[in-house]
């Protein structure tokens, strides 16, 4: 039997597909450079659902290179992609700019007007 | 030769650069040359300052993203062809550049260059007699 992925009220449907926040989570866990702070922006662009994943990146892997943070997206995306199964865009933002909220974390934003 | 250039993240939203900016001058930090690396996600400001390491220090208590970069400042005659005696010394030293941008005082154009190894870069140009600022000088400006 599969891992529990979280609760189902947590769970979003994007595309068709179900995606729990704490998915998303676990990618970032895994990954040294990333924090696990993170913030998930759901819109609708005409009859398609998108998902941007906004990521805090750890000071010490900021670098000077743009290729080397752009690297790093990549990576954060391939890495989220394999383990959701849909597309999504990850935008790289600064420490400490995602909301620290006391007790429960508001890690989603819904745009979408069902 | 070797010189302190501080990198600073910054998100892809209005003001980031004007806080930046007055963290800076209410520190009294003053800026002698930056560049901007532009993404469609993020930028990376890119600046020479007379106290590097006490403006990573409050940037960082800000909560910015910041490191210190080692950069090499040319200093180039201000005249049609300069630049291109030196890129040629570089080619042919087979130096490879990052990224670099220029600032000019008076009669010279200063040039800060950004390569894969800095010592080696410094090497290469002092053999050549190309004239580099110090540290100190450029942070007093």
């Amino acid at each position: 039997m599969e891992k529990c992925k979280g609760r189902s009220d947590d769970m979003l449907i994007i595309r068709g597909v179900n995606v729990f926040p704490s998915q998303i989570e676990s990618v970032l866990l895994e990954m040294s450079e990333t924090e696990p702070h993170y913030l998930l922006i759901v819109e609708r662009h005409g009859n398609l659902d998108t998902l941007t994943v906004q990521v805090e990146v750890q000071e010490q892997f900021f670098s000077d290179e743009v290729k080397v943070l752009q690297m790093l997206s990549k990576k954060i995306k391939a890495n989220i992609e394999s383990t959701l199964g849909i597309s999504v865009t990850v935008q790289l933002v600064e420490p400490k700019s995602i909301e620290r909220t006391a007790g429960k974390a508001k890690r989603v934003i819904d745009k979408r007007i069902l | 030769m070797i010189i302190k250039q501080l990198s600073v993240f910054l998100e892809n939203k209005t003001g980031r650069l004007s806080e930046v900016s007055s963290i800076l001058g209410d520190a009294g930090i003053n800026m002698t040359a930056f560049s901007i690396a532009d993404t469609s996600d993020f930028g990376i400001l890119r600046v020479i300052v007379s106290e590097p390491e006490k403006a990573m220090k409050i940037l960082k208590k800000n909560d910015f993203s910041v490191n210190l970069t080692d950069v090499v400042c040319l200093i180039c005659p201000n005249e049609s062809g300069a630049l291109a005696r030196a890129l040629k010394i570089l080619k042919e030293e087979e130096v490879q550049i990052e990224y670099m941008y220029a600032f000019s005082i008076d009669k010279a154009a200063n040039i800060i260059l950004r390569t894969a190894d800095t010592n080696d870069c410094i090497e290469k140009l002092q053999k050549h007699e190309l004239e580099l600022m110090k540290a100190s000088e450029l942070y007093k400006l």
